[in-house]
């Protein structure tokens, strides 16, 4: 504690103390000079004590500096802290500034230390980048200090270039292996220089040695065996020298010996040669033996390869290796005995090829070998090139020469050859060539000498030999032949054509050209014949008048025909002309001038004909002048009539003259007739002519004369004439209308008889077989009807038998008389006459008269007959066509009368159908009335379906959603539990005790909760019957145990007693469901032991009687087994004991919260036991116990019927399309072994992943190495990283990226450009496949995949990545 | 000694990654999350798992399927697969997951214990698999060695017999 005294205050200027005053003080003041600073108690008095506080003062500040130092020394040197300082003393002023000047100078002192101790450190750990500050506190270090830093510096520098000279050498030297290697010495000095010359040197002397054994072993690596390690070497090295040496020379020995042996071997060929190396031990003996076994086992093997390869290059395909080998030899072994019988494939193959092609000329066959790679499928590639090369060849060639052999000469061998083929195309073309130029001058001369008529032209074909030469030649002869029989056949033609029929052709020629000589001949012969047969008629029409000639040629066709047709023609007109003028003339000749000549003529005929028909109008008009006067002067009586023919001279005018005359001649006499015939007209029939006459008047007169008697004659017969003409007409007329037979035979009698003048007449009609006298004229009364005459019966039956007019003239007396009141007289003369039509006798006539009958009469009879026999006909037929009529008329009423009948009958049907038709409607409508009702009825059940439906729905959307609901729930739940069960573990111990037990009762209420879910969800499957029964045999035993293990626990926990058991006569096994049965009874049992706090639970299985049972259902399912569980709980009255089967029911609203649960156990366990086919009963007296009792039977037989049938169980849907890439899902992706995809890595890109994975399934399966991406992007990075991927498999559609757009980048990077890429798309669009190629996609493969096709297309594009 | 071996953890809750995370995590090997069937897929494509805890009921590919498609692979066949589910109280499901291929069927909520104890014994399976796999390659390969041995040491016999 400083202690501060004012000195000045006690002062007095007055020396008032001795040197024994002083002694203190200056004893004091020695001390402190001394240098000892230990405190003294030196008194004084007054100002002495005042000095000596001073002095105390002083040596405390000394010392404390004193001290500062000594500890700031110590702390400095022995502790190595130079961050210590010294604190302030109690000092002020220089004291303090003397302080203040010894840290400042340690600072200064120890700041650069530190810094260059950091430095030093920094070295230490090797790190030489660091550096001493040159400028410490923002001053530049100076002096000492700045020489020091400077040093450490220039060390740190030096230790730096040293190390680094080092290192370098040694990195050199050590690891990267270049000897040689030297550490620069520059700039080094002392020890570094020693230690750099010594590192240098060693390295230098290790690469010396080290070179010298790397030249030998060098050697030795590269098989100089001669060289050796010279190099000076000691310790190790030396050693080392000599094993190197030791080491060359018995490698030179054993590689001279295998040498040896293997230059005998391998290159002498000299099997069976071994390898004797001397003195060699260890794996240099094994390895001569070794070599020897080699050599041993490669001559065997050789030899055996040997024969075989001797026998394959001699062609013996059949011989194969034997000899047992392994590793190497063994491949070779199998690829030479492969290769033996690949080329023994190859062999037949390229045989069958060559036959078919080469022998056969089978075009088109192609090798098929199989399992060949390499040269061999190169080989069997060339030979099917080959035979497709020769067969396109040959055929091309064909097609050429077939289109020559066809006359085309415009094709020419295109198809692409070299060699032979190539010599052959172009010998082939330049034929063809030549050919179409020989063609085109042939054709040149063919159109000059055959169609324009050039003959002489002659071919002249250029650069042609040989054939062709000759061929030219052969067509020129042929042209100039062809010509000179042409012009032969001319001049024969042209004689033909000037009428010269005698010459022939003569010219020798042949083929062809000799047919048309001999037709040409035989046209000259022929038309020769034709002009004689046409001269012939000619001569005999034209100059001997036998008109109708016919020129007949034989043998001649054509014009020549034609020709000769003509001239008959002509002939034929000639004669029809000829015979027209002769009847022409013939008939003016005969006097009839009215003909003409009307044939058809021409010409000179025509000029006749004229002539002719002018001579015959002349002819004609003087005829009708003259017949004009005839008829004048004879007809109209204009007698003095004269002929006035003008234009008429010579003959005719001396006919008219003549005419004149005889006109007048003819008046004089014809007035003489008329005045005869006047009275003959006037009815004087007595005159005659008596005027003198001559010649043929004479003649006239003559004829007048007899004309008067004659027409005296003829008016007579025209009287008789007459009066039989009115007979008949009158009595037809009485005829006419008359239909009753007898009426009209008596009328013909009546008028008949008196008509002629008879006095008898009988009439008889033929009745078919006799003639009955049907009428008479004066008979005895009674003889109508009764006389009778057959045929041929008396004169009657007579003539009508003969049809013939029967005529007796000479009647004998006393054959009839004919009488009358005044007398009696025989007839002169009877007729009898037939009456027949048509050939039948109708009847007859008999008429006898007084007077006899004139021809008049019978002429009369024989016309009467007729007339009527046509009118008794007409009356018969008319007679039998009104009985016919009749009897029609009678058919036609019975007709009517049948036809009412059935009117009738009709009507009753019609009726009776009415009333069928009502019934019927009536049953119709009875009919709809009951479809209605169905319809109603399948209404009322449909919809009864539609709501039993939607009640399943509904109870099925229950069900599914408190499933759904239940699993909802527990899926939070159980993190929440699980989590929990964690933090209640607390494993890190970082909880406390309640953090732990709250952390323990979430996961309690928790579970609490779950059991809770797991209840409902029970009882709900339970009533949606979803809870399946799995029957099984249960062991009855068993389960006691089972119960027994599980609950005795919980009863001991609780104090309880337990006992489950068995009772005699129980059968051992159910068979029921086990699963169903341990959970009704662990409900039970756990509710026993739940609400019993007291007493004893028990489980009891025994036998149960059907009285025992409420249910009916189970009263006969014998026999019954009976689980009972007793307890002594708290017990439930009778009211609510069925109460507490119902769902969330217990017997108490608050039991629940006294004892837990959910008071669904009881529902479920009476459910379940329904389900079983038992039932759940239960006894209670509260404060007692209770006893529940599970009734199964021993057998389970299945569901109840009356339990709802278990709905259908759901099939958990799965969407189909999906998987339309596998087809057999089921089946495990096989293991193939596939020589073209195995080993092969394949990018699959795809954002489908369970494509992808079912796509990796199958490609692994084969072996593949399957890369994926799920999109381009991801794809083109995968692909860059492998870049040995060999195929891509796309899919089109992908986010982002897509296919098109991948595709197109991979293209885009070189390396890819070869890489064969296969699109995979479900698009099945027109024009992908477009799109994929001109993207770049090697290949296109539509979804679904079908893998086999997937499979065959990627083999395609790693077998042959060129194809397309 | 070992490396970190895979664990494929499929769910699509996230909340149930996250406990299975906390229970598995103290095993030390890597997790890896799917959130569907086709992630876990995924996931299968690239890289290579120990054990493969799979959900049941998951949208869309259910664990069935998953498994499915797993087992019809070659490569992830013989990964073994867990079945986690929330249905415990159909056999039925246990029947299927069996079926698909499970060696074990969880029912949630799993005692985090015995999840642990069962992914475990998966973990040193796989491992002992793969040492036995190295193991296996190894020993083909001295026997082949041996193999070549015995051989020479007969050929020799055989020469030494030729030559006695």
């Amino acid at each position: 504690m400083p202690r501060t005294i004012s000195v000045n205050s006690r002062l007095d200027g007055n020396p008032r103390y001795s040197d024994a005053d002083m002694e203190p003080l200056l004893q004091a003041l020695s001390k402190l000079r001394d240098g000892d600073f230990r405190p003294n108690s030196l008194k004084g008095q007054g100002a002495i004590a005042t000095a000596l506080l001073l002095v105390d003062q002083i040596r405390e500040r000394a010392s404390h500096h004193h001290q500062e130092a000594i500890r700031v020394r110590k702390e400095v040197s022995r502790e190595g802290r130079l961050d210590e300082r010294m604190n302030a003393g109690p000092g002020a002023g220089s004291w303090a500034a003397t302080i203040d000047a010894s840290n400042g100078l340690m600072d200064a002192l120890t700041g650069p230390t530190v810094a260059m101790a950091q430095v030093v450190d920094a070295v230490a750990s090797g790190d030489l980048s660091h550096k001493v500050e040159l400028r410490a506190d923002g001053r530049a270090l100076r002096g000492d200090m700045l020489r020091m830093a400077r040093s450490v510096n220039t060390m740190v520098d030096q230790l730096d270039t040293f190390t680094s000279q080092v290192t370098q050498v040694a990195r050199e030297v050590g690891t990267e292996g270049r000897l040689g290697g030297q550490a620069p010495l520059r700039g080094m000095s002392g020890r570094w220089r020693d230690v750099t010359s010594a590192v240098n040197t060693m390295a230098g002397r290790l690469t010396a040695q080290v070179r010298d054994i790397a030249v030998v072993t060098t050697a030795v690596a590269k098989g100089d065996l001669t060289r050796k390690v010279t190099v000076e070497a000691a310790g190790e090295l030396q050693e080392l020298k000599h094993t190197v040496n030791t080491m060359v020379d018995q490698l030179s020995a054993f590689a001279d010996e295998v040498t040896r042996v293997a230059r005998e071997v391998g290159t002498e060929g000299n099997l069976g040669g071994q390898a004797n190396v001397r003195g060699v031990s260890g794996v240099w003996k094994d390895l001569t033996d070794n070599v020897n076994n080699m050599a041993t086992n490669l001559t065997y093997q050789v030899r055996n390869i040997a024969q075989v390869a001797t026998a394959v290059a001699r062609g013996d395909l059949s011989r194969k290796i034997t000899v047992d080998a392994r590793g190497e030899i063994l491949e070779l072994k199998d690829t030479l005995n492969t290769m033996v019988d690949q080329l023994s494939a190859f062999a037949d193959e390229v045989t069958r090829v060559a036959r078919e092609v080469g022998t056969e000329g089978n075009l088109g066959g192609q090798a098929n070998v199989r399992g060949v790679s390499g040269v061999w499928k190169d080989l069997t590639d060339n030979v099917n090139n080959m035979a497709t090369n020769l067969t396109y060849q040959v055929r091309n060639i064909a097609q050429v020469t077939k289109a020559v052999a066809h006359g085309d000469l415009s094709k020419k061998i295109t198809v692409n050859a070299q060699g032979e083929i190539l010599e052959l195309k172009d010998t082939v073309n330049t034929m063809v060539d030549q050919l179409s130029a020989f063609a085109d001058e042939v054709t040149r001369v063919a159109r000059e000498v055959g169609t324009e008529g050039n003959l002489g032209g002659q071919a002249n074909v250029r650069g042609v030999s040989g054939v062709w030469k000759d061929l030219t030649d052969n067509v020129n002869n042929m042209a100039t032949n062809l010509t000179y029989q042409v012009r032969n056949i001319a001049q024969v033609a042209t004689a033909v054509a000037e009428g010269d029929l005698s010459k022939k052709i003569d010219v020798d020629a042949r083929g062809e050209i000799l047919e048309l000589k001999n037709t040409l001949n035989t046209m000259v012969d022929q038309l020769s014949a034709f002009a004689d047969e046409v001269t012939r008629v000619a001569r005999e029409v034209g100059t001997e008048g036998n008109l109708g000639g016919q020129a007949n040629v034989r043998g001649v066709s054509g014009v020549w025909k034609d020709l000769t047709d003509n001239v008959n023609g002509m002939a034929t007109n000639l004669t029809y002309q000829v015979r027209n003028i002769a009847q022409v003339t013939t008939a003016v000749a005969h006097g009839d001038l009215t003909l003409k000549i009307d044939v058809d003529a021409r010409g000179e005929i025509l000029a006749l004909k004229t002539t002719i028909n002018t001579m015959v109008d002349t002819l004609s008009s003087f005829a009708s002048e003259v017949t004009r006067v005839a008829r004048e002067v004879g007809s109209e009586g204009r007698l003095g009539g004269q002929a006035k023919v003008e234009g008429v001279s010579g003959t005719w005018k001396g006919l008219t003259e003549s005419v004149n005359e005889l006109a007048s001649n003819l008046t004089t006499q014809v007035r003489a007739i008329a005045e005869v015939a006047s009275g003959v007209a006037s009815g004087d029939l007595t005159r005659k002519i008596d005027v003198e006459a001559r010649g043929e008047v004479a003649e006239l007169k003559d004829n007048v004369n007899l004309m008067v008697a004659n027409l005296r004659e003829t008016t007579r017969a025209n009287e008789e004439q007459d009066w039989l003409k009115t007979n008949l007409a009158r009595i037809g007329r009485l005829m006419q209308g008359q239909r009753d037979l007898t009426q009209v035979s008596q009328l013909i009698m009546n008028e008949l008889t008196q008509t002629v003048g008879a006095q008898h007449g009988a009439l008889y009609l033929s009745n078919g077989e006799e003639l009955v006298l049907t009428a008479g004229y004066g008979l005895a009364r009674d003889s109508v009807g009764r006389v009778r005459f057959a045929l041929g019966e008396g004169l009657v039956g007579q003539a009508a038998m003969e049809r013939r007019t029967l005529h007796v003239r000479e009647v004998p007396r006393g054959y009839l008389k004919i009488r009358s009141g005044l007398g009696a007289a025989a007839p002169a003369s009877v007729i009898v006459m037939p009456i027949v039509f048509e050939e039948q006798v109708l009847g007859a006539i008999e008429l006898a008269a007084f007077d006899g009958f004139n021809p008049v009469h019978l002429a009369f009879f024989d016309q009467f007959t007729e007339t009527m026999a046509v009118t008794i006909n007409a009356i018969i037929a008319t007679t039998r066509t009104a009985s016919l009529l009749e009897e029609s008329q009678r058919l036609t009423h019975e007709l009517q009368e049948r036809s009412d009948e059935l009117q009738r009958q009709q009507g009753e049907l019609r009726r009776s159908n009415t009333e069928l038709e009502e019934k019927a409607a009536l049953l119709a409508k009875q009919n709809r009335a009951i479809e209605i009702q169905n319809f109603q009825i399948e209404q009322a059940r449909r919809a009864l379906e539609e709501r039993a439906e939607q009640l399943a729905v509904s109870s099925r959307y229950k069900s599914e959603f408190l499933a759904n609901m239940s699993h909802e729930l527990r899926t939070p739940l159980n993190s929440l539990l699980v989590l929990a069960k964690l933090l209640s573990e607390n494993t890190e111990g970082n909880l406390t005790a309640k953090q732990v037990e709250f952390a323990r009762t979430i996961h309690d209420s928790g579970t609490d909760l779950l059991q809770l879910i797991n209840d409902i969800l029970d009882l709900e499957k339970v009533e949606a019957g979803k809870m399946d029964i799995h029957p099984q045999p249960l062991e009855l035993a068993k389960l006691v145990d089972y119960m027994d293990a599980t609950f005795r626990p919980m009863a001991a926990d609780k104090d309880l007693e337990f006992d489950a058991r068995v009772e005699p006569g129980t059968p051992a096994t159910l068979f029921t469901d086990e699963q169903r049965v341990e959970q009704v009874l662990r409900n039970l049992l756990s509710n026993a032991v739940k609400f019993t706090s007291e007493g004893k639970t028990e489980l009891v299985i025994g036998p149960a009687t059907p009285e025992e049972v409420a249910a009916s259902r189970l009263q006969d399912a014998e026999p019954l087994v009976a689980f009972r569980v007793f307890d002594t709980g708290i017990g439930i009255s009778p009211d609510k004991l069925q109460l507490i089967f119902e769902a969330f029911q217990q017997a108490d609203g608050t039991t629940s919260r006294r004892y837990g649960g959910t008071g669904l156990g009881l529902s479920i366990s009476r459910n379940i036991a329904q389900l079983l086919n038992g039932e759940i009963q239960a006894e209670s007296e509260v404060g007692k116990g209770s006893v529940f009792s599970l009734l199964l039977p021993v057998d389970y037989q299945g569901a109840p019927s009356d339990l709802p049938a278990p709905a259908v169980p759901q099939q958990p849907s799965r969407s189909v399309e999906d998987l339309a890439l596998l087809p057999t899902e089921e089946d495990e992706p096989a293991e193939h072994l596939d020589l073209v995809l195995s080993g092969k890595k394949v990018l699959v890109v795809d954002d489908d992943v369970r494509n992808v994975f079912a796509l990796t399934s199958v490609l692994e399966g084969y072996g593949m190495d399957v890369l994926y991406a799920e999109d381009g992007q991801a794809g083109i990075d995968l692909l860059q990283r492998n870049p040995d991927a060999a195929i891509v498999l796309m899919d089109v559609m992908m986010p982002g990226l897509d296919g098109y757009a991948t595709t197109e980048a991979i293209r885009n990077m070189p390396q890819f450009s070869e890489l064969p890429i296969i699109m995979i798309t479900a698009k099945v669009m027109q024009g992908d496949r477009e799109a994929s190629l001109a993207a770049g996609a090697s290949d296109y493969v539509a979804k679904p995949v079908d893998i086999d096709n997937l499979l065959s297309v990627m083999r395609t594009w790693l077998q042959n990545p060129e194809v397309g | 000694m070992e490396d970190k071996v895979k664990i494929l953890l499929v769910d699509d809750r996230e909340e149930n990654l996250i406990a299975l995370e906390a229970i598995l995590s103290s095993l030390d090997q890597e997790l890896v999350r799917a959130r569907s069937g086709e992630d876990a897929l995924k996931a299968l494509l690239t890289d290579e798992y120990a054990v493969i805890l799979l959900d049941v009921v998951m949208p869309g590919m259910d664990g069935f399927e998953t498994a499915r498609d797993i087992k019809r692979r070659k490569k992830t066949r013989d990964i073994p697969i867990i079945f986690l589910t929330a249905i415990n109280s159909d056999p039925d499901y246990a029947f299927r997951g069996y079926a698909a291929g499970a060696v074990d069927f969880i029912s949630k909520p799993f005692d985090p214990w015995v999840l642990r104890a069962k992914v475990s014994v998966f973990v040193d399976l796989y491992n002992k698999n793969r040492q036995l796999e190295r193991q296996a390659v190894l020993l083909k390969e001295q026997a082949e060695l041996l193999k070549e041995q015995a051989e020479l040491l007969r050929r020799r016999g055989l020469l030494d017999e030729e030559k006695a």
